[in-house]
This record gives C-alpha cells, sequence and structure tokens, in this order.
C-alpha cells in the first residue's frame, strides 16, 4: 500500500514534466484597447452604479431619516426651553392680564 | 527587430511593435498567470492588464533588464494582486453580498486542468495544482516559473530578484511541501 502510495505521489510530482505551454485567447490587443476606452469613461458610470445600488440607497435614506429625527428632536428641546423661560416671565410681570382687563379701560 | 529597437518603437507609439510584442510574449504571460492564479478568464483578464500596464509606463522602462524579465514581474505582481483580492472577498464575501447582493465565486474545491498537460497527467497534475495552492506566494511563483515556464534557477533568480541560492531553497521547500500535502491526499483517499 505504501508503495504505491509512494508512487502515485512520484507521478504527480512528475506530472508536470512534459507541460506545454498553454495559449491564450486571440485578439488581446483589440479587446485590451477596449477595456482602456471604457476605463477612462467609467469613473462616473461606476460612481452612478455604486449610487443605484440597493443598499447604498437604503443606507442613505436611513442616514437622512436619522438626520432628521436628530434635528427635530433639538428643535423641540430647544422651543421647550424658551417656553419654560418665557412663562417665567409672564408670572413676574403678571404680563398674562389681557389688555381689556387695564383699570383705564374700565373707568368711565 | 532586436530589443533594444523593439524598445525604442513601443516607446514612441509604434503600433505594429505593440503587436509584435503581443504578438511574442503574449502566450508567456498568460501561462504564468494560468499557473499562479488557475482560472483561465482570470489568466486572460490578467494577459490583458499586464499589456496595458505596459502600454502605459514604456517610457520609464529603461532596458536594464529584458523584455521577458519585466514582462514576468508585470505578471507575477497582477496575478498576486489577484490572489490578495480572492482572499479579501473569501474573507469578507458576507459583506460584499450585503452591500452588492452579488454572491462571490472564489471556488476553492474546483478542480483546475491545465491544457498543456499531456491526458495520461490530467488527473495527477490536477492534484498537483491543488497542492500548489496550498503553498506560500514565493514558493507558488518560482515552482510556477520553473516548472510551467521551464525557466532556470538563475533567470528566476533574476525575475524574483533574489539570490541563486534562495531560488534553490525555494524550489527545493516548494516540492518537500508539495509532496507532503500530495501524500496526505493520496494518504487519505486511497487507504
Amino acid at each position: 500500500m505504501n508503495t504505491n502510495i509512494n508512487n502515485r505521489v512520484d507521478a504527480a510530482l512528475n506530472s508536470l514534466d512534459d507541460v506545454k505551454r498553454a495559449t491564450g485567447k486571440p485578439y488581446v490587443l483589440t479587446r485590451m484597447k477596449a477595456k482602456m476606452q471604457n476605463s477612462n469613461s467609467s469613473i462616473w458610470d461606476n460612481a452612478l452604479q455604486f449610487i443605484s445600488k440597493p443598499m447604498v440607497a437604503l443606507v442613505c435614506m436611513l442616514i437622512i431619516i436619522a438626520f432628521n429625527v436628530l434635528v427635530i428632536s433639538r428643535n423641540y428641546n430647544t422651543s421647550n426651553t424658551i417656553n419654560e423661560e418665557q412663562a417665567l416671565t409672564v408670572d413676574e410681570y403678571n404680563a398674562n392680564i389681557t389688555a381689556l382687563n387695564y383699570t383705564e379701560n374700565i373707568e368711565p | 527587430m532586436n530589443q533594444p529597437d523593439l524598445i525604442i518603437a513601443l516607446q514612441q507609439g509604434d503600433n505594429e511593435a505593440f503587436k509584435k510584442l503581443i504578438d511574442e510574449w503574449q502566450d508567456m504571460v498568460y501561462n504564468t498567470a494560468l499557473g499562479i492564479i488557475q482560472n483561465e478568464d482570470d489568466a486572460d483578464e490578467i494577459t490583458q492588464e499586464v499589456f496595458i500596464q505596459v502600454f502605459q509606463s514604456i517610457r520609464s522602462f529603461k532596458g536594464d533588464a529584458k523584455i521577458s524579465t519585466w514582462l514576468y514581474r508585470i505578471t507575477i505582481s497582477k496575478a498576486l494582486d489577484y490572489l490578495k483580492k480572492q482572499q479579501r472577498k473569501k474573507r469578507f464575501g458576507f459583506v460584499d453580498y450585503f452591500w452588492s447582493g452579488n454572491k462571490n465565486d472564489v471556488d476553492e474545491g474546483k478542480e483546475f486542468h491545465h491544457p498543456g498537460v499531456v491526458m495520461e497527467n490530467k488527473e495527477m497534475a490536477s492534484q498537483l495544482f491543488k497542492a500548489m495552492k496550498q503553498l506560500p506566494n514565493n514558493q507558488r511563483i518560482a515552482f510556477t516559473l520553473h516548472k510551467l515556464e521551464a525557466q532556470k534557477y538563475g533567470d528566476i533568480a533574476v525575475i524574483m530578484n533574489i539570490s541563486l541560492q534562495a531560488t534553490e531553497s525555494l524550489i527545493a521547500r516548494a516540492k518537500t511541501n508539495l509532496k507532503k500535502i500530495v501524500q496526505e491526499y493520496y494518504t487519505k483517499n486511497i487507504a
């Protein structure tokens, strides 16, 4: 059994001894020129192709939504603070009395 | 046309000279790439890329090395880039699938049959090529140049920019490693 394996191993190692050179496909020059022309004009194509991928579009959309949520929540917090400040000012100066209740308007 | 004249013609943008360069060295480039990456379509792609690079950088070629040596070096560098890309694809295949929806086609288990191998050696050569995939890159390149391109140790040393002793050592280690891998395979599958 061992001799059999050793023979096979030797045969495998020598199997490339009479190998012939593989020949490539024809018209390399033509295909190469076409490839060079394509690569010159493909920067924008590649960019557009990348942007139009569904996953990229989805991620962009999620980023925009997240940004909107962030801006809205920040505005909400700011407007709450302003309302509280306004309420304090109103209390301090009794500014919630309407113009109709002014004494000069009531007296004849 | 001798080499210096060919280089001058190429540097002047002579289309005929470029056609001659491709006709003369296309198979050498293709066969080397094929031996390293073991995929016919990708080897063809690499062949085109090699000649594109030659076309773009021929003006910077000083002629201190043979054209064939220069072509071998570009081919090896392109083939190694390809192997790196394949490894990256394998590692991050799921990310690529998530982003592009394309299932990557890195197929390690696929058998490779070199078109230049004689019929009765096809199966054994296929095992040897499979084992070559497990070699470190420098051993794989040295062994490919030696076996598939029939390059002498001295020429391999020049191409790989290493000493003759280092080349001999690389090929000896490649053979030892290949023997081990193939032996393991046959022990498992015959015993």
